[in-house]
């Protein structure tokens, strides 16, 4: 009886959330079917998305190749889905690279006040350069590849995190559960990892959001501007890049990539807004 | 021998504006099972006398700079910060002034008792938490098998204080030092507290080092008093004597300070002046400049800490003429 009047509560509490924070739940939609698109791109189309089939390129969309062909005959449809394959792992990978780096840096460099001012002189530095010229410039430098494409987003992103973590660490180091802690006698490291760092855990994951949104557009533009993944891997910046030539023939061929990316990026802006606002208390009856 | 021995304690912090000495020579001794009680304004030197012995002056900008603090036989000021850390909630537990804050909002009560056990004591989570429950029991906390599994949030002011008392004592320390520990509670709560504390003390012999600037705290539960200025110890001598024959002017000033019912007097009476800034203190005795006794003597040289009979600790030049 009880068991079924709390999750009547827990369901009406989930109906009240859903109306008064709509956009997180839009937001949140929109990534789950791009992850899924991502996911079965394999079974939602049959067509390889790098056979090429120069008689048929340029093609407008049509039943057999539903959002058309590209300048090589290729299937847009195909490497759109194939593409959300490639912006999702590459988002993700980024998005664990930057948060395990950027909390651990932020941790220690909050935490310790000797460290901090080495680590963060060094994440200022990475900041100061702007995000995209020195993801451009370790493209260059590491060569491309998919995987090189996300040790360089992921550093690019890393300062960023660190920063929040840090100023997070800060707050919660000079708290009365810390020093009760520090009175237990609880050592250094368990201080940070158990009291610390799940009391920072709202700022990371609204980060975390935010470096996703962040990392699929630079992937994008780093696709785009040629400095990417290599050419035959599909990447919605690549398709847009090919596309400029043909804009006026074969619009089909710039405006399903050019969406795919405008759609996921708002997606996840709408959830890490939604979530930022929701894990924040302060903003919480707002 | 007594269980805690501070001697010369000397704290200062370093900051921009120059070396601020917070605790300045303070010496005073415990013994088990007694109940000291440290009595001082805000800024006073109380709170950084009580990290001192905790070792958990934060450093930098704070220092220890001279002294012994003996406990237990060993000076603490000699261990390293593991051994340190062996002592701390083990040996010596501590309690703060905002139970609303002292917990972490994230772990259930018992995690958190749990976690101040498992540290000191190889037992396993089952065991810990039935320890807990016994010590939450011991604290007068209704239910502990519910209490433990909830969060601090769930609980009022009264009940955290509960849980960050059973918390302190749930590895049996020898001394307990309670940093302003009904401060932040109404005043049923504060009796209440300090009847458990009172009442745990008698049970578990711990020696409490209760630090207020409450008078009527001391009063209630403390055994000795030193009462503290400007830091250093102005007067110290048992609780019954400090409050039937105060000597130090300023504790003087102190008990006429608390409101008396049916004294008919409109305004609270209070001590002129502030608290010296810490940067430039007075020549002389610290307290001149408030003090309504003071004459060139006390203006001049710096009193020392004398006994005026039965262990009575006055630093006053004038300590055998002022008598309230």
């Amino acid at each position: 009886m009880e068991q079924v009047v709390t999750t009547n509560r827990s369901w009406a509490r989930v109906r009240r959330l859903m109306e008064k924070r709509r956009l997180v739940f839009v937001g949140g939609a929109i990534i789950l079917v791009i992850l899924l698109m991502a996911v079965f791109a394999g079974v939602l189309t049959d067509i390889d998305p790098n056979k090429l089939a120069v008689a048929k390129r340029l093609r407008p969309p049509s039943a057999e190749h539903i959002m058309g062909t590209d300048e090589f005959g290729r299937d847009v449809f195909s490497r759109l889905l194939y593409g959300a394959r490639l912006s999702m792992t590459i988002g993700l990978s980024v998005v664990a690279i930057s948060t395990v780096f950027g909390t651990l840096l932020g941790l220690v460099a909050g935490y310790y006040r000797a460290a901090d001012n080495v680590i963060m002189r060094i994440m200022d530095g990475m900041m100061a350069f702007p995000d995209i010229l020195l993801a451009i410039a370790m493209m260059a430098s590491l060569g491309p590849s998919v995987a090189n494409v996300v040790i360089s987003l992921g550093t690019v992103c890393t300062p960023r995190v660190a920063r929040v973590v840090r100023s997070a660490a800060l707050t919660i180091r000079e708290t009365e559960y810390v020093e009760a802690a520090r009175a237990v006698g609880v050592r250094p490291g368990a201080i940070l990892l158990k009291h610390v760092l799940p009391n920072a855990v709202s700022p990371i994951i609204v980060q975390a959001t935010f470096t996703f949104a962040n990392s699929v557009l630079a992937e994008a533009s780093l696709s785009f501007l040629g400095v990417g993944v290599p050419p035959y891997v599909p990447s919605w910046g690549m398709m847009l890049s090919s596309a400029r030539s043909y804009m006026v023939q074969a619009s089909w061929m710039m405006i399903w990539p050019g969406l795919a990316i405008v759609v996921t990026v708002l997606g996840l802006n709408l959830l890490g807004d939604g979530l930022r606002d929701m894990l924040d208390p302060r903003l919480r009856n707002l | 021998m007594a269980l805690l021995e501070v001697s010369d304690l000397r704290t200062s912090f370093t900051t921009v504006d120059g070396v601020m000495p917070a605790v300045d020579g303070v010496s005073f001794s415990l013994d088990t099972g007694k109940t000291l009680g440290i009595v001082g304004e805000s800024g006073c030197g109380k709170s950084v006398t009580s990290l001192s012995i905790m070792r958990l002056v934060p450093n930098p900008p704070g220092k220890i700079t001279h002294g012994t603090i003996m406990f237990d036989g060993h000076d603490l000021l000699k261990k390293s910060e593991v051994e340190m850390r062996k002592v701390r909630g083990n040996e010596i537990a501590m309690i703060f002034q905002e139970p609303m804050t002292s917990l972490n909002p994230v772990f259930t009560i018992g995690q958190q008792i749990g976690e101040a056990i498992t540290l000191h004591q190889k037992l396993s989570s089952r065991e810990a938490l039935a320890k807990s429950i016994e010590m939450l029991k011991l604290v007068g906390i209704p239910s502990p098998e519910k209490r433990v599994k909830e969060y601090p949030h769930q609980m009022s002011g009264g009940m955290r204080q509960r849980v960050m008392i059973a918390m302190a004592l749930s590895c049996h320390p020898k001394l307990l030092i309670a940093d302003e520990p009904t401060t932040a509670l109404d005043v049923t709560i504060q009796a209440q507290i300090l009847e458990l504390m009172n009442d745990l003390q008698d049970r578990l012999g711990t020696a409490i080092m209760l630090i207020t600037h409450d008078l009527g705290v001391v009063a209630e539960t403390a055994d000795d008093v030193a009462v503290m200025y400007a830091g250093k110890i102005v007067e110290q001598c048992e609780a019954d004597e400090l409050f039937k024959s105060p000597c130090h002017p300023y504790t003087i000033g102190l008990m006429n300070s608390i409101p008396k019912i049916g004294s008919g007097a409109r305004r609270l009476q209070v001590i002129d002046g502030v608290v010296p800034n810490p940067y430039q203190m007075p020549k002389g005795c610290r307290f001149h400049p408030r003090c309504d006794w003071a004459q060139d003597a006390c203006r001049e040289s710096q009193p020392e800490l004398v006994d005026i009979g039965g262990g009575h600790l006055v630093r006053c030049w004038r300590a055998g003429e002022v008598l309230a």
